[in-house]
């Protein structure tokens, strides 16, 4: 099962890798690329701007300087001709003359079509452009006026090598390209062996978790040392764990003691059947036997009665005959049916309350016959048992309260599963330790609950809540 | 040992009951019971078989066990019913889910026992199947010198008026309708105080002994006898020596 989940999730490891990694040449990409945009763009406005400076002073040596040739010579013909960092060609044209100055060889470095004509007289000079000769190398080319149309119209070409520059930026690109690679391959690594190293809890908690198998049900994880995010597990595991071991336990108890609860009747009736049979006896005597066993055989019919309708009752399998009935109506009922005993007992039996119910009457009768019953039992001379009624908007709440000696507080939480008696050894209604667990359960079929909570000698109350719409039976197999 | 002859059972002796029922201990002890309680009793024990006899033997009633070789209860509960035979019918199982119960009476059962029940039980039903549509009972009701006005819900003996609460007197009518008939606690429970079964039927015997301290304790005869184990009988015994 585990590998075949493999298959088709990759590992915890694999994606943290990934994600290191990934993330890394994000970070990395985005800071490079700024980074390289800055330069570029640094780059491009430095060359603009020197390429304007050079037009520009060759503009102002023929607007100022008209007279003395040998300062456009200078700028024109020699500086370039000596500069070795950002070199560049100059050309004065003259409509009349044509070219008045040159930088040497400038009319091979760049053929003079990669040149815009003039802007129009006036008009602001253009931004340089670029241009690719077919001797690869780069130029920033700019042409301005350098007079006006009428006075002569001159005009400047400049033309810039920025080669360098490209390189430059080429050289930044694979140095980025190579940072980013490195990077990721670094933090994947460290990803990878992060993830195995942070993961390795995973591996003990899984190691820890097989050990506990059924026989061992008492096993548990979250006494080791777990980082936070697994401790939480180790303890829902844990918690798991309890339930399951509490659902064990009360299973093994309760088949132990249904064995038990079976073998009392079994062994007075075969008992009394060989003792009976182990030498003649009057007919009184027979007769004595069998209506003994008859008590026994009653003894076991209503045990098995009540193990079935829990079982199917747990199955979900007992049918409703759910029908509107008047809480009231039902109490009379069964305080109709227990008021000789209360009587002959001093207790008084009080009904208080009505409402409307939906439920199985039969099931309610039974329910409440069994917590009066109790109550009776446990309640004695003088003292008082209220079935009492409450409906609001949710449903129904019958309460069967007595002033009894009350209940032991270590008694509460096990009132209500099977077979269970109570520490000071006061039985429930038929004395099988079922009675509480079939109120349980015909709650549980009515979408209900039923809960007990008492005060030592000052009584105990049971609430039996059946709610006005049911979703359904309520599964609840921790009663068990 | 069941019953005692009483001019209200009078009418029920020398009926015929088929008891159709594959398991030897069950089939062995019904046919005496029933036997010993009155009735002319014949045992099928497998369904074709039983399925024969019911449609030509002409039984009064029968006990029909649902899980049997051949021919199962349900098969022959359905062509009995098919066949227009509409004589009572009682089902036996030990299968109790409601659902067994509703299919049994769909098909045309009269009524319905789980296993195990208890014999008084079976012979309380298979009594009341075989009334129905028999002698209209009676306004007054008489058991010696018990009697019971069910229209005026009075009881008197030997001429002086009972003072009993309603649910006594409902328990008193109901043993005197059944006279001589061992009603279990359960089916008072069930039939006085409409208390399901399973109830703490325990709680019946405070009422009949209550019951006892009114109708039998201030008169020399007792009319309401205990059978042990079984449960309770209404009825005249001869005096004892």
């Amino acid at each position: 099962m585990i590998s075949a989940a493999r298959r088709s999730v990759p590992s915890l490891r694999m994606r943290l890798t990934a994600y290191f990694g990934a993330s890394t040449m994000l970070i990395l990409s985005v800071a490079g690329t700024v980074l390289y945009a800055n330069l570029s763009l640094g780059l491009r406005s430095e060359d603009a701007t020197v390429i304007r400076g050079k037009a520009e002073v060759v503009r102002g040596i023929l607007a100022r300087y008209p007279d003395q040739p040998e300062m456009l010579e200078e700028e024109v013909v020699l500086e370039p001709a000596v500069r070795i960092i950002q070199p560049y060609f100059a050309r004065v044209l003259d409509p009349a003359v044509g070219t008045l100055y040159e930088t040497p060889g400038m009319s091979e470095a760049i053929p003079s079509a990669a040149f815009l004509p003039p802007p129009a007289s006036g008009a602001a000079d253009p931004d340089p452009t670029t241009r690719h000769t077919p001797g690869g190398r780069i130029f920033l080319v700019l042409t301005v006026r350098a007079t006006p149309e009428r006075e002569g119209g001159r005009t400047i070409q400049v033309a810039l090598d920025v080669t360098r520059d490209a390189l430059i930026l080429a050289r930044q690109r694979r140095l980025l390209i190579a940072l980013i690679l490195l990077g990721v391959a670094i933090s994947g690594t460290a990803g990878y062996l992060t993830a195995r190293r942070g993961l390795r809890p995973l591996a003990r908690i899984t190691e820890a978790t097989q050990r506990v198998t059924a026989a061992q049900l008492d096993q548990r994880i979250g006494t080791h040392p777990w980082p936070a995010e697994l401790a939480e597990l180790a303890a829902v595991f844990d918690g798991m764990m309890k339930r399951l071991e509490d659902s064990f336990d009360r299973l093994s108890s309760f088949s132990a003691n249904l064995a038990h609860e079976l073998r009392t009747p079994l062994t007075n009736l075969r008992g009394e059947a060989e003792v009976a049979l182990s030498r003649s006896r009057t007919e009184d005597e027979y007769r004595e036997v069998l209506e003994s066993a008859l008590e026994e055989y009653d003894r076991l019919t209503r045990l098995i009665d009540r193990l079935l309708f829990l079982a199917r009752a747990d199955a979900g399998a007992a049918d409703l005959e759910r029908r509107r009935l008047s809480a009231r109506d039902e109490m009379e009922a069964v305080r109709d049916y227990y008021a000789s005993v209360a009587d002959e007992r001093g207790v008084a039996l009080l009904c208080r309350g009505q409402a409307d119910v939906v439920a199985d009457p039969m099931l309610l009768r039974r329910a409440l016959g069994n917590l009066v019953a109790n109550a009776l039992e446990h309640t004695p001379a003088g003292g008082e048992v209220t079935l009492s009624a409450c409906g609001d908007s949710d449903g129904v709440r019958f309460v069967v309260a007595d002033t009894g000696h009350g209940i032991d507080e270590a008694d509460v939480p096990h009132v209500f599963e099977r077979f269970y008696r109570s520490t000071d050894g006061g039985g429930t209604a038929s004395g099988t330790g079922l009675g509480l667990p079939l109120v349980a359960s015909i709650a549980r079929l009515h979408g209900g609950w039923a809960s007990l909570s008492g005060t030592p000698d000052k009584g105990t109350s049971v609430t039996l809540f059946l709610p006005r719409t049911s979703t359904g039976p309520t599964r609840d197999m921790t009663a068990l | 040992m069941w019953t005692r002859e009483s001019e209200a059972e009078v009418h029920l002796i020398m009926m015929r009951v088929l008891v159709i029922e594959d398991e030897s201990k069950t089939a062995a002890y019904l046919e005496q019971g029933l036997s010993e309680a009155g009735f002319v009793v014949d045992v099928a024990r497998r369904g074709d078989e039983g399925y024969l006899r019911a449609r030509t033997g002409a039984p009064d009633l029968v006990v029909l066990d649902i899980t049997l070789p051949r021919r199962d209860g349900w098969q022959i509960l359905r062509d009995l019913r098919g066949q227009g035979v509409d004589i009572p019918i009682l089902c036996l199982t030990a299968r109790d889910a409601v659902s067994d119960r509703v299919r049994g009476l769909d098909l045309g059962a009269d009524d319905y026992l789980v296993k195990p029940f208890a014999f008084s039980e079976l012979l309380a039903r298979i009594r009341s199947l075989l009334r129905r549509g028999g002698p209209q009972v009676t306004d007054v009701l008489a058991v010696s010198d018990l009697e019971v006005d069910l229209i005026r819900r009075r009881a008197r003996r030997a001429g002086r008026g009972l003072d009993l609460s309603p649910k006594e007197f409902s328990l008193l009518a109901f043993l005197v309708r059944r006279q001589g008939e061992v009603l279990s606690r359960a089916m008072l429970a069930a039939e006085v105080w409409g208390m399901p079964r399973g109830t703490d039927s325990n709680v019946v015997d405070v009422a009949i002994r209550r019951l006892r301290a009114k109708v039998d304790e201030p008169f020399d005869t007792h009319l309401i006898h205990t059978v042990r184990g079984v449960g309770y009988v209404l009825e005249a015994r001869p005096e004892r020596s």
